[in-house]
C-alpha cells in the first residue's frame, strides 16, 4: 500500500459560486476517492468541511486555514487544492519519497484575468504541491508562533512577518504528465502572479484556452 | 451479453496497477459465471491471461487530452453486441442480467451528482449512434465523455433512449454511505482502486465474502 494522502481544499469563498462548484466537481471526479478536508470561510458541502467564518482573504489567513486542516488530517501527505484551480487526474497520483520536503508541480499554468490564454509558471506554486503533513504543520506552527489567530492585513505571509518569500525556503519539483492551471479572477486573493508572460493558446489535457475559460469559469460549452 | 473492458495506452502495455486489475477482473468474471467467449478485453497490444486473448484495437482510440474517455471512444469505434462496458477498476459483485426495457443505453449517475457517470454502463447495438455522438462531442468540446453526454442530453438529445440505472451498478469512491443506502441490494458493482491507501478499507464493509476472498488471494485484505 502506498502512503496515505489527504486533499486540503481551502477557500475564502470569494470566487463566483458556480465557478467554485465546477472546480470542486472536477476534484471529486479526478481524485480517485482520496479523502478531502475543505476549510472555508462559508460552509460548503465538500469532503469534511470546517468553516472558520468570514475572517477575510489574505495569505496569513489562507495558511492559518491550511494549518487547521493539517491538524485535522491524519494522513502522511497533504495535497493542496485551491478554489480557482483545475487539476488533472495525475496530480493526485504522485506520491513523493520524502516526508520533510515540499514538492511542487512544475507543470503549472495560469490563465490571467479576462484573458483566454495561458502563461507558464514553471517555478510552481502553493496551490499545486504535496507536502508531508507533519512537516507542513511543524513549519506553519513555527511561522505562526506568537501570532494572533487571523490577520486579513497580512496579504503576503510570511513576508511581512519573517522577511521570507515562501513558507518553504527549499522546494523540490516534480512534473505531472498533464498540467494544473489556475484561472485568475479579480475576486482572488492576488491579482498578479509571477509567470512567464508568453501567451500560450492551448495546453495538454485542458486544450484551447477559450474553451477552457468558457466552460470552467462561465459553465458554457463552446 | 458480453463483458467488455478497454485498455488503450500509447506505451502499449499495462501500468503496474492495471496489470493486476485486469487479471483480477478476468478471475472475478469467471467466478461469476461469464464464459470465455463473453469476456472481451480490447487493448492496443497483445495480451492473454486465463484463456482470454485481447482483441487488438487501433492506437487511434487513445485520447491524449482525456485518457479517461478512451473506453467510450473505443466502444464507439467498435462493432459490439449488447454488453456491459466498464472500467477495469469497476468490479462486479453478483451475477446480473439487466433488462433495459427497450432503452438503448443504461447508465448510472454519481449519487453525489445527478450527472451521468460512464464508469460502468450497459450498451445495446442500437446505442452505437449515441456513442459515436459522444465520441465526436468529446473532440468538439475538448472534454470528457461524461461531460459530452451531459452536454447532449441537456440539449434534449437521446433523453428518451437512455435509462438511468440504480447506483448499485456503479458504486463509486465518493459518498459511499449515502450511495449504499440508495443502492439496490445485493450490490452489483463497486468502482474503486483497491491498492490505493485507505480505499479498500472504505469498501470492505460492503464487499461480499466471495470477492473479499479473491482480493485476499491477490494479497489485498
Amino acid at each position: 500500500m502506498e502512503s496515505s494522502k489527504t486533499i486540503i481544499y481551502y477557500t475564502s469563498n470569494r470566487e463566483k459560486p458556480d465557478f467554485e462548484e465546477r472546480v470542486k466537481e472536477n476534484i471529486l471526479k479526478v481524485s480517485m476517492g482520496l479523502p478531502i478536508i475543505s476549510i472555508s470561510q462559508k460552509p460548503i458541502n465538500f469532503g469534511r468541511n470546517y468553516c472558520v467564518g468570514d475572517v477575510g482573504a489574505s495569505g496569513f489567513n489562507m495558511f492559518r486555514q491550511v494549518q487547521i486542516a493539517c491538524q485535522i488530517a491524519t494522513s502522511d501527505f497533504i495535497i493542496s487544492a485551491e478554489c480557482d484551480c483545475l487539476y488533472p487526474p495525475d496530480y493526485f497520483t504522485f506520491t513523493p519519497e520524502k516526508l520533510d520536503v515540499c514538492y511542487r508541480d512544475s507543470n503549472l499554468y495560469v490563465m490571467p484575468d479576462m484573458r483566454d490564454f495561458y502563461f507558464s509558471k514553471k517555478e510552481g506554486a502553493t496551490h499545486a504541491q504535496i507536502v508531508g503533513r507533519k512537516f507542513y504543520l511543524d513549519t506553519l506552527n513555527k511561522l505562526f508562533d506568537g501570532a494572533q489567530k487571523w490577520m486579513p492585513e497580512e496579504k503576503n505571509f510570511p513576508k511581512e512577518r519573517w522577511k521570507q518569500e515562501d513558507v518553504f525556503p527549499h522546494v523540490e519539483h516534480y512534473h505531472t504528465e498533464n498540467p494544473v492551471f489556475q484561472i485568475k479572477t479579480h475576486k482572488g486573493m492576488r491579482y498578479f502572479t509571477h509567470s512567464d508572460r508568453t501567451p500560450i493558446q492551448s495546453i495538454p489535457y485542458w486544450g484551447d484556452g477559450r474553451k477552457a475559460r468558457e466552460f470552467y469559469l462561465h459553465g458554457r460549452l463552446i | 451479453m458480453k463483458n467488455v473492458m478497454v485498455y488503450v495506452n500509447p506505451k502499449k502495455d499495462f501500468d503496474r496497477e492495471s496489470r493486476f486489475l485486469v487479471k483480477f477482473q478476468i478471475d472475478n468474471s469467471f467466478q461469476l459465471g461469464w464464459k470465455e467467449d463473453d469476456i472481451l478485453l480490447l487493448t492496443n497490444f497483445p495480451y492473454e491471461y486465463g484463456g482470454i486473448k485481447a482483441t487488438i484495437v487501433s492506437n487511434k482510440n487513445y485520447c491524449d487530452f482525456r485518457p479517461l474517455s478512451v473506453k467510450t471512444i473505443t466502444v464507439a469505434n467498435s462493432k459490439l453486441d449488447d454488453c456491459w462496458v466498464h472500467d477495469i477498476d469497476a468490479f462486479q459483485l453478483e451475477p446480473f442480467d439487466v433488462d433495459l426495457k427497450g432503452y438503448d443505453l443504461g447508465c448510472t449517475d454519481y449519487g453525489w451528482s445527478t450527472k451521468w457517470c460512464l464508469g460502468s454502463y450497459f450498451y445495446t447495438k442500437r446505442a452505437k449512434d449515441i456513442l459515436e455522438k459522444i465520441r465526436d462531442t468529446i473532440y468538439e468540446i475538448h472534454n470528457e465523455d461524461e461531460r459530452a453526454l451531459v452536454h447532449l442530453t441537456s440539449k434534449g438529445l437521446f433523453t428518451d433512449r437512455i435509462k438511468k440505472l440504480n447506483i448499485t451498478y456503479n458504486m463509486g469512491m465518493r459518498n459511499i454511505e449515502e450511495n449504499y443506502k440508495q443502492a439496490e441490494k445485493p450490490l452489483r458493482v463497486v468502482h474503486f482502486h483497491p491498492t490505493r491507501a485507505g480505499l479498500f478499507d472504505k469498501f470492505k464493509p460492503i464487499l461480499n465474502d466471495r470477492i473479499l476472498k479473491l482480493f485476499r488471494n491477490y494479497g489485498i485484505e
